[in-house]
């Protein structure tokens, strides 16, 4: 997820497609220029194109769509806010995560996210399960993601990116602004303290 | 003496980084194996907890209520040239520097509790000498209530605003810190936090 951002003047692609009106064909470090220039529907572009990353990002973190929705909301706005100072260095998408990181882990650090109602369970495949296998499932799904909540901090940061974004171990340590050994290292005492809060049922 | 293998190398099995024939060691190792094999249980059963995907009107709603709250908050704010200057010069020095000499009164204060050339936590870069495979750090690093009021404090700031002023690096900056913070340091943040909450009656 790096990518590296041109300084200062804006390129001929900016210029262009800008004039054109045409902000969704912008690559990322043109799009960063035109919001960073207050030019109209730029931020919008950022938003469609990384909103649904960032949604499933704090769903995870918080268990529901209600809190999911707000705290997006609030990563979206403080992005906005901070634009001035974003220089580059990593890519869009893990500055974002790394806003909706930060306060996911805030937000959620007393509250323990509420158990995912069955029926929210839409986007199983579920025509070739009985209910009674549907009902295990579930509580089974309740249960683990229970134990994912408990675990501390930056081990659940690194299992949720890790096991559900498909980062690298190095876009992760970007994120949390550590070294790929920690993040290792936080996924090993994630998985292990898993295993110890689900005992033997898994 | 027995050569476990440590947790970089077990994660980069669990995840098929690297085949089980590169490390000979697992054939011989019965602890190894259940601990690789528990290992790979807790990532197939995070694996399987999905998320309910929003209704595609979901989106449009998302994105019109980020854009009336990037309205509400005018233009970005952007950096004087000034300010451009002088960020990197000298306040983020100014600020890691106040940061590093927290850490550094935190270390000496906590002194007694380390052993010297004993971590705290294992990193993950050596092989375990030990009888036993690596352990799995404790679960309760982040359940103190004292721990949780410097969170919820932290959760309402305005950190853009802050960083405006120049009072910190970047969002969540605080936060991160206290994250950062070893077994003893925070066990020090505790005690001097129960100090303060203690003498203000709370």
């Amino acid at each position: 997820m790096t990518a590296s951002r041109r300084e200062a003047q804006p390129g001929p692609r900016l210029a262009s497609a800008a004039a054109d009106g045409l902000l969704t064909d912008l690559d990322e470090a043109a799009l960063v220029e035109a919001c960073q220039a207050g030019r109209a529907g730029a931020f919008d572009v950022v938003v469609e194109r990384h909103r649904r990353a960032i949604y499933l990002l704090c769903y995870r973190f918080v268990g529901n769509h209600e809190d999911a929705s707000d705290l997006s909301q609030d990563v979206f706005l403080r992005a906005y806010r901070g634009l001035s100072t974003f220089r580059g260095q990593s890519s869009l998408g893990t500055w974002l995560h790394r806003i909706g990181v930060n306060l996911c882990l805030t937000r959620v650090s007393t509250k323990k996210p509420p158990s995912q109602p069955i029926d929210a369970q839409q986007h199983v495949d579920t025509r070739s399960e009985s209910p009674s296998e549907l009902v295990l499932k579930a509580e089974r799904a309740s249960r683990v993601r229970e134990a994912i909540a408990q675990l501390p901090r930056k081990q659940r940061a690194t299992l949720i990116l890790r096991t559900y974004h498909e980062m690298s171990h190095q876009e992760i340590a970007n994120i949390l602004g550590s070294s790929v050994g920690a993040v290792k290292a936080n996924f090993f005492h994630a998985l292990g303290n898993l295993k110890k809060l689900l005992g033997d049922e898994q | 003496m027995t050569r476990h293998l440590g947790p970089d190398q077990l994660i980069d099995l669990a995840e098929g980084a690297r085949p089980e024939s590169s490390e000979p060691h697992l054939e011989s190792c019965q602890a190894c194996r259940q601990q690789l094999a528990g290992m790979r249980a807790m990532m197939s059963a995070a694996s399987e907890i999905a998320v309910p995907e929003p209704s595609p009107l979901f989106w449009d709603h998302f994105s019109e209520r980020v854009r009336q709250a990037v309205a509400l908050e005018g233009a970005p704010h952007r950096a004087s040239r000034w300010e451009q200057w002088l960020r990197p010069r000298v306040v983020l020095p100014l600020s890691v520097a106040a940061l590093g000499a927290v850490l550094i009164v935190a270390v000496l204060v906590t002194q007694p509790d380390v052993v010297p050339g004993m971590p705290e936590v294992a990193t993950t870069q050596r092989s375990q000498d030990s009888s036993e495979p690596p352990a799995f750090e404790s679960l309760d690093a982040s359940g103190d209530a004292s721990l949780n009021l410097v969170a919820d404090l932290t959760a309402e700031l305005d950190w853009e605003a802050a960083s405006r002023m120049e009072l910190t690096t970047h969002a969540g900056g605080a936060d991160e810190a206290v994250r950062e913070l070893t077994g003893g340091e925070l066990r020090e943040l505790q005690r001097l936090l129960k100090e303060e909450l203690a003498r203000a009656g709370v």
